[in-house]
């Protein structure tokens, strides 16, 4: 089977000298979740930003598997290729809402955003798809028209959800989608992850601190620790074999 | 007191006419100037009044309006300095004038292929609307990437069940760049496309120019099943010349407070009190249509 | 007949870096041919590593040392070292496991848990229902059950939705842990029937149990001592 995604060597090196990752190599596969796990300064974050195509890697390369375009080197292409990718196929679902959405427009506004980027322009079709997208995220359709600062986090997070859902993308980055939220919240969020992937086949990469959630939601893990790839394997292998002492240290230390 | 001919040194002329050919060139595109002191603020007209100095010549007719009307003293002044620094006849006549400038209005006499109008621009940027920072609104316009304008029409019609948006409507330029055709009334937008003439906006404060070179297709931004509507004026005429066509301001008649509408376009009402039947002219069909709820 | 899994000199030894560096060895040593429709049951005194055995063949340890090469069609596999997705792909076609350990994912209702592995395999909803309800039903689970959370019900509950759960698809090597542990005499049997069906059906079995179970079950038997055999 063909990879989604296939990551080899990336590394980062922030322009004051700060190392975010290096030589991170990985595969994702469609329909599945990946999970990367890591604390802070694992470097998974500068991964996610690198494959989302906001952050400029140093090294390395990409392979996407793009439905409507075929394979692409992804750091290879240019500005407007990367956005149109963007737009399209591989989309972001930030940790914190008020970084993601526009709390001046509606929330089926934001969700509408990435269809007019899309060069959706019936607003009939454009209001259906909201729509549908909305149930699909099961947030309440009456609420279309609210402005997202009238939402709960949860609810900023679906609404978030349905716009990286918007045009059907290839591959969703999800970045730690329930930090923040209570956990009767975290529980449900997580949930409609896990169906969406079912539901929509949609291959994922979740990047996360909590193995919990990685336990829940991913059937492969990659562990980070200081840049580095330190672990990669089926996930209950992971939580209950772990083979380095990074991996070993983490999982011991999980509450449960 | 003596000037130079239209007040500019002949270098500053050249300079801004360098960016008005390119700017014709790339129809649409606002084009970077240096903007020079004139003896009038910023906010004022100076960007049109440059671009009206850098082309006169001295056998040019220059006609000035403000809100359609020649008679306003916006228009008087700038009338009046053109011709004291640039020894032109001056005019109020639309169809006589080579070059028009004007602030809000296309005039409703259509133009022909020997005439120029000027537009004074305050606020260049259309996705300013949307986007505050320059180098977003950049990149914006490199890639063509206009969808966060189509979210504020979405809003709109949201809010208001159609696009509100009363003036300075955004159009997409030859299908490429995205420009506010500067705060005329949207009833104005069709007359920017396809034209004879030449279009130049200015915008002093801002230091942009950029043109419309006739014959360009200029749209309206619009949803497919929510196409671009002029305002329509329906049941209303103008008092003084009975025109139902023309774009009309609601005036306060007399001091019982009774409220009437006159043509904004002061010359061409003047036409039509002479000669009802007096044509717009302009070639394609600029009829509004009916807003939603009348239908 | 070609035999489905073929295990050579298949080793497991733990190291606890957190403990500075312990070596803990579960099993060696390990060499056994299982063929289709063959239980394999392996014994051994508590905490000889028979169940590191089991989750070696399903990796969710990893071997330190052998091979586990399983024939499907005209594949064959080495489990101890194949690549994540083939263990994956294999885990969703090919390879079953169920502990007395019920590892279920929250707020999933028990019908759900159950068709879960058919949709898995592409079988179409209404389908993978019918055929979750009729293995709920085979194992005495109420219907007023199917829609509610097994978190919710008893041990004995709990288990026999996790066995429907690994039952419910046809596999090709099935490993059982203790499936019976917590159920009545009764309902045992109605497990133990439901495994002489999949030996029939050409499953290869391979069950660690502490309850005397009927002969005509197992075919053959696997003595684990300190670790090796």
């Amino acid at each position: 089977m063909t990879p989604v995604l296939s990551v080899r060597d990336l590394t980062v090196t922030y322009p004051s000298g700060v190392v975010g990752c290096v030589d991170v190599s990985f595969d994702i596969f469609p329909g599945e979740i990946l999970g990367v796990v890591g604390e802070s300064g694992s470097g998974k974050t500068s991964v996610l930003n690198a494959i989302a195509l906001t952050l400029p890697p140093t090294r390395g390369s990409a392979r996407f598997a793009s439905p409507r375009l075929g394979t692409q080197a992804l750091f290879a292409l240019n500005a407007q290729q990367q956005r149109w990718l963007r737009q399209r196929e591989i989309a972001l679902v930030h940790q914190n809402p008020h970084r993601a959405l526009n709390f001046d427009l509606s929330a089926g506004a934001n969700v509408a955003e990435a269809l007019l980027a899309a060069d959706w322009r019936h607003y009939g079709r454009i209001r259906a798809r909201v729509a549908e997208l909305f149930e699909r995220v099961e947030l309440d359709l009456t609420r279309m028209d609210d402005l997202p600062g009238r939402f709960s986090g949860g609810m900023q997070q679906r609404v978030q959800l349905a716009r990286a859902l918007a045009n059907s993308p290839a591959l969703l980055l999800l970045d730690e989608p329930t930090g923040g939220l209570d956990v009767s919240i975290q529980a449900r969020l997580l949930d409609l992850i896990r169906e969406l992937s079912r539901g929509l086949g949609t291959a994922m990469l979740l990047v996360s601190h909590d193995l919990e959630v990685v336990r829940l939601l991913a059937r492969r893990t990659v562990v980070m620790q200081q840049g580095r790839v330190v672990e990669a394997g089926v996930t209950d292998q992971i939580l209950e074999d772990p083979q380095e002492p990074y991996t070993q240290l983490l999982v011991h230390s999980m509450l449960t | 007191m003596r000037y130079t001919f239209a007040f500019l040194d002949e270098q500053s002329k050249r300079s801004v006419r360098r960016a008005l050919l390119k700017a014709v060139a790339i129809p649409g595109y606002q084009v970077p100037f240096v903007s020079r002191e004139l003896p009038i603020s910023y906010g004022w007209g100076t960007g049109g009044i440059q671009v009206t100095c850098a082309l006169l010549g001295p056998n040019d007719i220059v006609k000035v309006i403000d809100q359609g009307a020649d008679d306003s003293v916006n228009a008087l002044n700038i009338k009046r300095f053109f011709a004291r620094t640039a020894d032109v006849f001056t005019t109020t006549l639309t169809r006589e004038a080579t070059i028009i400038q004007t602030r809000h209005r296309i005039p409703e006499e259509c133009l022909t292929a020997s005439q120029i109008l000027v537009l004074q621009v305050p606020y260049p940027e259309p996705l300013r609307l949307v986007e505050p920072r320059e180098t977003e609104t950049n990149r914006m316009h490199a890639e063509g990437d206009y969808g966060r304008m189509y979210v504020a029409l979405y809003e709109d019609i949201v809010r208001h069940g159609e696009i509100t948006l009363p003036w300075q409507y955004p159009t997409l330029v030859n299908g490429r760049y995205l420009m506010s055709p500067s705060p005329i009334p949207r009833f104005d937008n069709p007359k920017l496309h396809m034209a004879e003439c030449l279009f130049l906006f200015g915008a002093g404060r801002e230091k942009r120019v950029y043109a419309i070179p006739p014959h360009t297709a200029v749209e309206s931004l619009a949803f497919d099943d929510y196409p671009f509507r002029a305002e329509s004026f329906h049941g209303r005429r103008c008092e003084r010349c009975g025109s139902t066509d023309t774009y009309l301001d609601e005036v306060i008649a007399d001091v019982s407070g009774r409220r009437s509408h006159q043509c904004s376009d002061t010359a061409f009402c003047l036409q039509r009190q002479a000669n009802p039947a007096h044509p717009r002219g302009w070639g394609h069909d600029l009829t509004s249509v009916p807003r939603k709820e009348e239908t | 007949m070609a035999p489905r899994l073929e295990v050579h000199d298949l080793e497991k030894v733990f190291t606890l870096h957190v403990l500075g560096c312990k070596r803990i060895s579960a099993f060696a040593g390990v060499s056994f041919r299982l063929h289709p429709g063959e239980c394999l049951h392996v014994l051994g005194p508590s905490g000889v590593g028979k169940s590191s055995l089991l989750k070696c063949l399903y990796r969710t340890y990893r071997p330190t040392a052998g091979r586990a090469v399983l024939r499907t069609g005209n594949d064959s596999v080495d489990l101890a070292s194949a690549p994540e997705p083939s263990i994956l792909a294999l885990r969703r076609h090919a390879i079953g496991y169920v502990s007395q350990f019920f590892a279920a994912i929250p707020r999933v209702s028990a019908l759900s848990v159950v068709a879960e592995p058919l949709l898995d395999l592409g079988t179409k909803p209404p389908e993978a229902h019918r055929l979750a309800r009729a293995m709920l039903t085979r194992l005495d689970i109420p219907e007023a059950l199917w829609d509610c959370y097994p978190a919710t019900f008893s041990g004995g509950e709990r288990q026999r939705v996790n066995l429907a759960r690994a039952l419910v698809a046809p596999r090709e090597l099935m490993l059982l842990d203790e499936p019976t542990a917590s159920l009545d005499p009764a309902r045992r049997e109605t497990v133990l029937t439901l495994l002489a069906d999949l030996k029939r059906d050409g499953t290869a079995l391979i069950l660690v149990v502490h309850d005397p179970i009927q002969p005509t079950l197992v075919d053959r038997s696997l003595l684990l001592r300190e670790g090796r055999v």
